[in-house]
């Protein structure tokens, strides 16, 4: 064995299974089809949660969020906004749930407060002043791209190969074990070798396995809109005090302000369209926790598919986390692992976690335990002579300093992401 | 999936008739109502559907519009639906209720169904039968209730 790996899919999940696998000294490559965080990581709601909004219905993913909080926090604070989070009551139910909700909080570890109304609405004046409760948690936001391609080029530091716009059209099988894939990019349709396959396509594994006639996870596969509104309403992340549904988190987000989500079935997660009729429902909850978004029009809607995993089989009880690992030994085949669920907050967990895995497939290398820190990629990475734009570089550099010095700095992450693929 | 099944109220059968009749009563007990307007015929009504039971932490509770209305009456009989969307998937409840009358009790039996259509997606086969049978045996009860309470 080569121990050559490769990670289908560049979202959250592929990202930090590559770099935790790069560590471990693997030879591994990651397979992106469109560019590094084209699927649900780049058309998600931005929050890098606390954990307080699953901890009265979902402990296990309450608690896993918790953690990752701190931790992406610690690791990745020039990429994360810390606003805080609040949760409010509009009624008495709320209210009520308020409790129930400030007791989970505090039995999971999830720092929580409560704060007066008045004093509250003074730091969110656009929030509905019938509020009754609120709760003050550590949700934070976390900017996607930037941290995703952060992730990536700290990977390609560690010796992985990334290639973007790279569709993996198969997964190549032969005798019950995996030898491959084949893949078709700019330069063609290719078969390459490899001696284990991570497949982190997530929501969207459904249609590669088919392919390869591998039995597909029970996934169920649901859109999940968010509404974009002009302008930063709130400071903070703004969540209603009730069970989790539909219109109940605004957030600030850069310039903008993002209303979510909404949640609807469709048949195909390659191929939907959510209804106006739907997406108004959503607004209209919007509109109550925010009374001033009812005179405004958003701006535009984005949806994406949430890899939800069907459980139907196991008690809650029994799972340990809220993403599985699973093998398809199970199905006569070896070399292969798919990797569901979870949540953004959550996807270096899940590539950690992968990674611990993979390696005790392989037993003959024990885990890197090397510290990551993302907060200094972009520099190493500047420095590293790796760069393919450095005229952009210079450009980007000359910025500094002139009134659109930070409104250009997401730019030096598309720069690095360009330099990232070697399809 | 059908249910079925019968209760007693002590309560003359004409009132409860006279209850079947009030479609704005019987609409308080639609599965997860959040508020609804009269347009005509129809009661057009704003529901929040319970789905903690997929145990799913996204999708506790999900958004949708039913519009309920009367598809028959008779003098002992009526049949209610209420058809709509949650989750942009089609969903369907259909009420029929029967009364006879018993001394100065009413027996009532009652049929259900309902429909989640591609809602089975996301919450799960196996969690669909008994997230509808919760949903009917609720509404019945809040029926019964309501049925029981009546005041001559
Ligand atoms: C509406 C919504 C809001 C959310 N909000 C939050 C939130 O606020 N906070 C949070 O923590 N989580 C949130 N989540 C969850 C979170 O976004 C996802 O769990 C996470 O982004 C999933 O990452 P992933 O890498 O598993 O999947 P993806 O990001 O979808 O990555 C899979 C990748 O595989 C690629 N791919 C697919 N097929 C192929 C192929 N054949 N070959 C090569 N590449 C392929 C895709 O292009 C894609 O980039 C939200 C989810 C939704 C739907």
């Amino acid at each position: 064995m080569t121990d050559k790996i490769a990670v289908i899919g560049g979202g959250i999940t592929g990202l930090f299974t590559t770099l935790y696998l790069a560590n471990a000294g693997f030879n591994v490559h990651l397979y992106e089809r469109g560019d590094i965080a084209s699927g649900t990581s780049g058309h998600f709601h931005g929050m890098l949660h606390s954990g307080a909004r699953y901890a009265v219905n979902d402990e296990i993913s309450a608690r896993e969020c918790a953690n990752e909080n701190r931790i992406i926090f610690e690791m990745a604070s020039n990429f994360v906004e810390d606003t805080g989070g609040y949760f409010v009551a509009l009624n008495g139910e709320e209210a009520e749930y308020g409790s129930i909700l400030s007791r989970r909080c505090n039995a999971l570890g999830i720092l929580s407060e409560e704060i007066q109304p008045e004093e509250f609405l003074k730091l969110e004046p656009f929030v509905n002043p019938s509020a009754q409760k609120i709760l003050r948690v550590p949700d934070r936001i976390i900017h996607s791209y930037e941290f995703s391609v952060a992730v990536a080029l700290e990977a390609l530091m560690n010796g992985a190969s990334i290639s973007t716009n790279s569709n993996v059209e198969k997964i190549n099988v032969e005798a019950g074990s995996v030898k491959g894939i084949t893949v078709s990019g700019v330069n063609g349709t290719r078969r390459e070798s490899f001696d284990y396959v991570v497949n982190a396509t997530g929501p969207y594994s459904s249609g590669l396995l088919s392919r390869s006639g591998v039995e597909t996870p029970p996934l169920m596969p649901a859109v999940g809109s968010m509404a974009v509104y002009n302008g930063r309403f709130v400071n903070s992340v703004i969540n209603r005090m009730r069970k989790p549904s539909d219109g109940d988190i605004f957030l600030p987000y850069g310039e903008v302000s993002i209303l979510g989500t909404l949640a609807t079935v469709v048949d195909n997660p390659e191929e939907f369209e959510v209804d106006s009729e739907d997406i108004e429902m959503m607004v209209e909850e919007g509109n109550e926790m925010i009374p001033a978004l009812g005179g405004m029009k958003y701006s535009r809607i984005y949806s994406s598919i949430r890899p939800l995993v069907d459980d139907s089989s196991k008690s809650a009880r029994e799972a340990t986390r809220s993403f599985r690992i699973i093998e398809h030994t199970e199905d006569g085949l070896n070399g292969l692992v798919s990797l569901v669920g979870g949540k953004f907050t959550t996807g270096r967990l899940i590539g950690e976690q992968t990674a611990d895995y993979v390696t005790g497939k392989f037993g003959n290398r024990d885990r890197s335990k090397k510290k990551v820190d993302l907060n200094s990629t972009y520099e190493r990475f500047s420095r590293s002579g790796k760069c393919r734009y450095p005229e952009l570089l210079k450009m980007l550099g000359d910025k500094r300093g002139t009134i659109d010095e930070e409104r250009l700095n997401p730019a030096l992450s598309l720069i690095f992401a360009a330099s990232i693929c070697i399809d | 999936m059908l249910l079925e099944g019968e209760f007693t109220v002590n309560r003359p059968v004409q009132e409860v008739n006279r209850y079947l009749r009030d479609m704005d009563r019987i609409m308080t007990c639609l599965p997860g109502l959040q508020q609804y307007t009269r347009s005509g015929e129809d009661y057009v009504c704003k529901i929040k559907l319970d789905v903690s039971k997929a145990e799913n932490s996204y999708l506790s509770t999900l958004s949708g519009k039913l519009i309920a209305k009367y598809e028959d009456t008779t003098e002992n009989m009526a049949r209610i639906s209420a058809n709509g969307r949650v989750a942009g998937s089609s969903i369907q409840l259909i009420i029929t209720v029967e009364t006879s009358p018993e001394g100065e009790s009413t027996s009532v039996s009652w049929s259900s169904e309902m429909e989640f259509g591609l809602l089975i997606r996301i919450i799960g086969e196996s969690k669909v039968r008994e997230l509808s049978r919760l949903n009917i045996e609720n509404t019945i009860e809040c029926i019964r209730k309501q049925m029981e309470t009546l005041q001559t």
